[in-house]
């Protein structure tokens, strides 16, 4: 497992969201003993997949007492699918796949608000992948923008900016910073004024760090005003109304649960879900935005 | 080669004015006579072109949030949340399907004169971008990080139109001993041409991606799906209520605000396309 971050470049520059992976491989060495279709994959046995998922931000615990220091990365999103496949490539039903790692671990993501416990655990990621490598590129030269006054001209001229958000745990000792692309922002130019309200950030439930890494993370969004304040807002799970499950659950071509000794088992069915983003964070912090400065 | 990350969509709003019925008009916070800009990023782009090759209409998808209050020193997300996203063309908005493709819903396109002052579409190009020429180069540019976009075309007979996607390829899987890929992304929009009227759509689909092949694309539509009576929690309002009346006796029980549900993934669209993969070069 490696993590490649340009070693020549000050820790300080802006990551390129850009031009950011995660790629894994999967070998498919033994057929699963239950199902054909086992992570949507329908080659044959001995085979070894590779995956590239986008980075869409990144998240660093940091013990402040000096001890251990994890930078997990959430990956952009896809839609679960039958790989490799020369049709029916979506699988139906259908789902989001995410993931978030670093070079040690795979983190769950939660389904429920944060006082709901999971009982979710990392997992290694040399459970999962044959070899997983996570390249983080930073842009060649960045500036942490001083001013609301210069939040406001680099949104105006185009300029690629990204925020960090950094905030402690004061009872866990813990601090946690965060890094993402500004995708969103909005400006009230004659008061000097800005409001980012961007995501999706990845945020660790700091309850469940055990002095090595988190069981479980948030995925989110966030949103400031100030270079002291920040706020999320956390995605959880929501069930479907039950005449919506009627078409919801129902699968269409190949059947990701299919078993080798016939249909998949009812059992074996999870009830198609949404999402939604209902509880808010409302964190003291030290937001920083930087720009760009090569383009 | 459209750089997505360096491509915005930037309005300047009309000055303020208060609505008649609501404190909060789309989550505004501010002062009368205020003028915000926002500024937004390219989730996608789609090209319309009629029969003589002319470009005919451009959709730009934009990139999503959570719907806000504008701008404030707290409270800054509204509860309950919907995600902000929106397609616009040069001159439109154009809505967003919440229903199958089957399923007519009275939707319109709205154009930005009503609402903004100044719209600028900043499309920038990635300079030196290539066209793979097979699966063997989509991999090795994959293996070596270099940014890719996919390009779908496809045509339809009926209209006469071809339509073209780009967008940023964030996912794919490679199979390096039988050469092959499969890209799955998104999101995009696919434009309702049961809708176009000879020079524009008034709905679009939200939609992923995913092709293994050079002439065969599916895509997998969003729409929008009832949650369980039981999940109260997703009209429950918290902090600062985006429905406050500025008259608390006025009723507009009849006219209520729409509400948007939550979504899925089901619909899904086999289509023959010519599709590109496009290679920033290596830094």
């Amino acid at each position: 497992m490696r993590c490649a971050i340009e070693p020549e470049l000050a820790a300080s520059l802006m990551i390129d969201f850009q031009r950011s992976f995660a790629t894994w491989t999967i070998d498919w060495s033994k057929p699963d003993p239950v199902y054909k279709y086992p992570g949507g994959f329908v080659g044959e046995p001995g085979e070894a997949t590779t995956s590239r998922m986008q980075l869409d931000a990144s998240c660093e615990i940091s013990e402040e007492t000096g001890g251990a220091t994890q930078t997990l990365y959430l990956t952009a999103p896809c839609r679960s699918e039958f790989i490799i496949a020369s049709e029916n490539l979506f699988q139906i039903p259908n789902s989001e796949f995410r993931a978030v790692v670093n070079e040690a671990f795979m983190v769950p993501i939660a389904k429920e608000i944060s006082s709901v416990s999971e009982s979710t655990q990392r997992t290694p990621v040399s459970a999962s992948f044959r070899e997983l490598a996570i390249d983080v590129h930073k842009h060649p030269s960045s500036a942490v923008v001083e001013s609301a006054d210069g939040i406001v001209e680099a949104a105006l001229n185009g300029s690629r900016v990204n925020a960090r958000s950094a905030y402690r745990d004061a009872q866990r000792q813990l601090k946690v910073t965060i890094e993402y692309p500004i995708k969103l922002v909005n400006l009230h130019v004659k008061e000097s004024q800005f409001q980012v309200c961007t995501g999706a950030v990845v945020l660790p439930d700091l309850a469940t760090w055990d002095g090595t890494c988190v069981d479980r993370v948030f995925l989110a969004h966030a949103a400031f005003t100030a270079a002291d304040h920040v706020e999320f807002i956390l995605r959880r799970g929501i069930q479907l109304a039950e005449h919506e499950l009627a078409w919801a659950r129902q699968v269409r071509g190949r059947d990701r649960l299919e078993r080798w000794n016939g249909r998949g088992a009812l059992s074996d069915r999870s009830l198609p879900s949404a999402t939604g983003y209902y509880e808010t964070w409302e964190l003291d912090a030290t937001n920083t935005v930087s720009q760009a400065t090569h383009d | 080669m459209i750089d997505f990350g360096r491509s915005h969509f930037t309005w300047k709003g009309l000055p303020h004015r208060p609505d008649p019925d609501y404190k909060y008009p789309g989550g505004f916070v501010g002062s009368v006579g205020d003028q915000y800009h926002v500024r937004i990023g390219y989730d996608a782009v789609c090209t319309i072109r009629d029969r003589a090759g002319t470009l005919a209409l451009e959709i730009f998808l934009l990139q999503p949030c959570l719907a806000e209050y504008t701008i404030a020193e707290r409270n800054l997300f509204q509860v309950p949340s919907q995600e902000f996203r929106v397609a616009f063309s040069r001159t439109d908005q154009i809505p967003i399907a919440s229903r199958p493709r089957g399923n007519h819903e009275p939707v319109e396109a709205r154009p930005h004169a009503w609402r903004f002052e100044d719209a600028l579409f900043a499309t920038n190009a990635i300079d030196g971008a290539q066209t793979a020429g097979d699966g063997t180069e989509v991999m090795r540019a994959t293996r070596a990080n270099q940014v890719l976009n996919a390009r779908t075309t496809y045509k339809d007979y009926s209209r006469d139109l071809t339509v073209t996607l780009e967008y940023p390829i964030r996912a794919i899987n490679v199979q390096r001993e039988k050469g092959q890929f499969q890209v799955d992304t998104g999101p995009l929009v696919l434009p309702d041409l049961e809708t176009w009227d000879g020079s524009g759509v008034s709905r679009v689909f939200l939609a992923h991606a995913a092709f293994s092949e050079w002439e065969r694309t599916e895509f997998i539509l969003r729409r929008e799906v009832e949650p369980l009576a039981t999940e109260s929690w997703w009209w429950e309002v918290r902090g600062r209520d985006r429905r406050e009346l500025r008259d608390p006796s006025n009723d507009l029980s009849l006219s209520p605000l729409p509400r948007r549900n939550p979504t899925v993934y089901n619909e899904t669209l086999t289509m023959t396309v010519v599709n590109e993969i496009l290679i920033a070069p290596a830094d």
